[in-house]
């Protein structure tokens, strides 16, 4: 993958490799549909706050998987160099890991990572009509992960409210399943931009355009990650 | 059973739409459940509770490791290695993309990773070399799914994880046809190029030179090609189970990648991290969805039903075998192969245990069939990724890939799943199966 994707300043959601077909190299994501700050200020406002959030979830991320990591490593050392195994790592590992999970479905969907199939574009040669498709899948899959969020904060706020602790460390169970909001949150403010941004495509997109003359005008091509 | 099917076409046609695919079985479950007259509010917290199991750390682990490697810069010191051995000989560089991709499988777990890496320094240099770009691009796609069956596999370890059986002996089941798999497309590229006229080859080399390259592109490859050996030690002696032999790849490749193939910076090493990150979460947004999709099911007794209604067309067990294994191939077009492995180990895994079918043997059969499916169209990511490198439309490169599925991949199939002895050989040899 590109570095320059992963930077903060990477726009959300840059079409990625795994979005490879036939017929349709270059990306629907057009650099002329970004706000220009300079002339609007809510959408300035709103950028400079998508990009402090972003530092600090792939802060989280970071620290999460690297940590992941050495602590289950940290086991096999304790058990066969120190002889004495800690099974609060365990309990532990499943916190980092879940936070990994669903922070990871979050920015997922910021990087149209999630995994896809579809052969629209292949049996879709209206470039305005595959938009329109596309900003529908965004609307139900916003929509989805509203449902989904809802269910998860009951879930983790009956385990706040009841107190639950762990059976190891008695660290409050609300600290593992406070991920799951976290990760719904993160998914469905990620559609709804990705659904904007999709809207806008639409609007920008000549009726009846043809996708090889689109290619040619204003789109940047596929970003291959490697 | 009519409601099932029903969420299942809407299933379908969410992903076809191009919905992620986690989100299709989301919304179908909750459609399922609902429709069905079950209360929806526990099937997050179901899948949330599947979801937070320790073996399933081996994912991210995994994922992880071979993303440190492939950043570390393994993939030129792959290539070079192999190219030492078969370089020199007419279709020699056809057999370097299939051996690397079969070295990055070991490594890496995954597919896409291979076509990224090795797909992008091979398809140009074999286009440069005379080879027609439709082969190369064929060749590199179905090269690609060795991944999957060379341990540490993702898809084998998902698979193991949701039907409960051992990881260690799903990863060795898939070894023997993973092997046969990677000689068998090594000769068909040689055969399919054997009147190939415009086909560069080097001239062959003396025996100690070659020799000498061997030694010298092995010593720079070591690094890389000791990872998979460290990992499969770790489990089968006992010393680790495989999580932790996620765990001590990572730290193993973190100082590999950073001080000794000095392909990693500590800056590309948050960069890739946060990828490792992003890629466990599009895994497990998938599995998420998949664990309440199967929860939906087994409540409202789907596996049984369907385990009946493919008993009652025939009792025999290798008609039945070649049913399932068209259905599999069914939804590894469709779906991809994470979606696929755990597909087939709730709906197929409970006809396998009645048929007295060693589930360590059917691990291996969803294996080989699951990764024809990536590459047989309509979805087909895996065809399409390597389309993409190459810059090729699919009419281009169709052609020969539909010859090295039929004249290897399929017949793997079939041989994977007639002679079980194959993909039970390594179980019972290591693990005392």
């Amino acid at each position: 993958m590109n570095r320059d994707q992963l930077s903060p300043e990477a726009p959300i959601g840059e079409p990625k490799a795994n979005h490879y077909d036939p017929d349709n190299g270059p990306s629907s994501t057009q650099s002329h549909i970004e706000p220009d700050p300079a002339q609007n200020t809510l959408a300035d406002y709103l950028i400079r706050f998508e990009k402090c959030l972003n530092i600090i979830f792939r802060s989280m991320m970071l620290l999460s998987c690297l940590s992941l990591a050495c602590l289950v490593f940290a086991q096999v050392i304790m058990r066969y160099v120190l002889e004495s195994p800690f099974s609060g790592i365990e309990e532990m590992s499943i916190l980092l890991a879940v936070w990994v999970y669903f922070l990871g479905m979050g920015y997922a969907t910021r990087e149209r990572e999630h995994i896809r199939g579809g052969i629209v574009s292949l049996i879709v040669k209206d470039e305005k009509k595959v938009a329109y498709i596309r900003f529908s899948g965004s609307i139900v899959c916003m929509v989805a992960a509203c449902v989904f969020g809802y269910f998860a904060y009951q879930y983790a706020l009956k385990e706040i409210t009841y107190g639950r602790v762990s059976i190891n460390m008695r660290w409050p169970r609300g600290i593992w399943s406070t991920s799951m909001i976290v990760g719904f949150a993160m998914m469905v403010g990620y559609f709804l931009v990705e659904a904007i941004r999709e809207y806008r495509n639409i609007l920008n997109i000549p009726i009846h355009q043809d996708k090889d003359s689109n290619h040619n005008q204003n789109i940047e091509p596929r970003r291959l990650e490697s | 059973m009519m409601l099932f099917l029903i969420a299942m076409a809407v299933i379908i046609i969410l992903i076809l739409i191009e919905v992620p695919v986690a989100f299709a079985f989301g919304i179908g479950a909750v459609m399922f459940a609902y429709t069905t007259g079950n209360d929806i509010s526990f099937l997050i917290p179901h899948g949330y509770k599947t979801a937070s199991s320790f073996a399933l750390l081996a994912l991210p682990l995994f994922i992880f490791a071979g993303l440190l490697m492939a950043e570390g810069g393994i993939s030129e010191r792959l290539l070079n290695f192999v190219n030492s051995f078969v370089g020199r000989i007419k279709g020699g560089l056809g057999a370097v993309t299939v051996l690397t991709c079969a070295l990055f499988g070991a490594i890496s777990g995954s597919s896409s990773a291979a076509i990224a890496a090795v797909g992008q320094i091979m398809i140009p240099r074999m286009i440069r070399e005379g080879y027609p770009p439709g082969h190369a691009t064929a060749l590199v796609a179905c090269s690609s799914v060795l991944a999957l069956l060379i341990p540490p596999s993702i898809p084998m370890i998902v698979f193991s994880i949701t039907g409960g059986i051992s990881v260690g002996a799903a990863f060795l089941s898939t070894i023997i046809p993973g092997i046969m798999l990677t000689i068998i497309y090594c000769l068909l590229n040689i055969w399919f190029l054997r009147n190939d006229t415009h086909i560069k080859v080097d001239p062959p080399l003396p025996f100690k030179k070659a020799a000498i390259s061997v030694v010298k592109s092995g010593y720079n490859a070591i690094f890389a090609l000791l990872m998979p050996f460290i990992i499969l030690i770790a489990i089968y002696s006992g010393i680790a189970t495989p999580t932790e032999a996620a765990a001590i790849a990572v730290i193993y490749a973190i100082p590999v990648g950073l001080f000794i193939y000095k392909g990693m910076s500590l800056s590309s090493l948050g960069a890739v991290t946060v990828r490792a990150v992003t890629m466990t979460g599009s895994i497990m947004a998938v599995l998420f969805f998949l664990f309440i999709m199967s929860r939906a099911m087994i409540l409202e007794q789907v596996p049984r039903d369907l385990a009946i209604a493919l008993l009652q067309i025939s009792d025999n067990k290798y008609v039945l075998l070649l049913l399932i294994n068209l259905l599999l191939l069914l939804i590894g077009m469709i779906v991809d192969d994470i979606s696929g492995s755990v597909l087939a180990a709730i709906i197929f895994l409970p006809i396998i245990n009645q048929l007295g079918i060693d589930p360590i043997h059917f691990a291996a059969v969803v294996g080989v069939n699951l990764g024809l499916g990536n590459v047989s169209p309509p979805c087909a990511p895996m065809l399409f990724m390597a389309g993409g490198v190459s810059k090729l439309s699919l009419d281009r490169y169709i052609k020969p890939t539909l010859k090295f599925l039929c004249f290897g991949h399929l017949p793997m199939v079939f041989i994977v799943t007639f002679i079980p002895e194959i993909s039970l050989f390594l179980p019972k040899l290591l693990m005392g199966y």
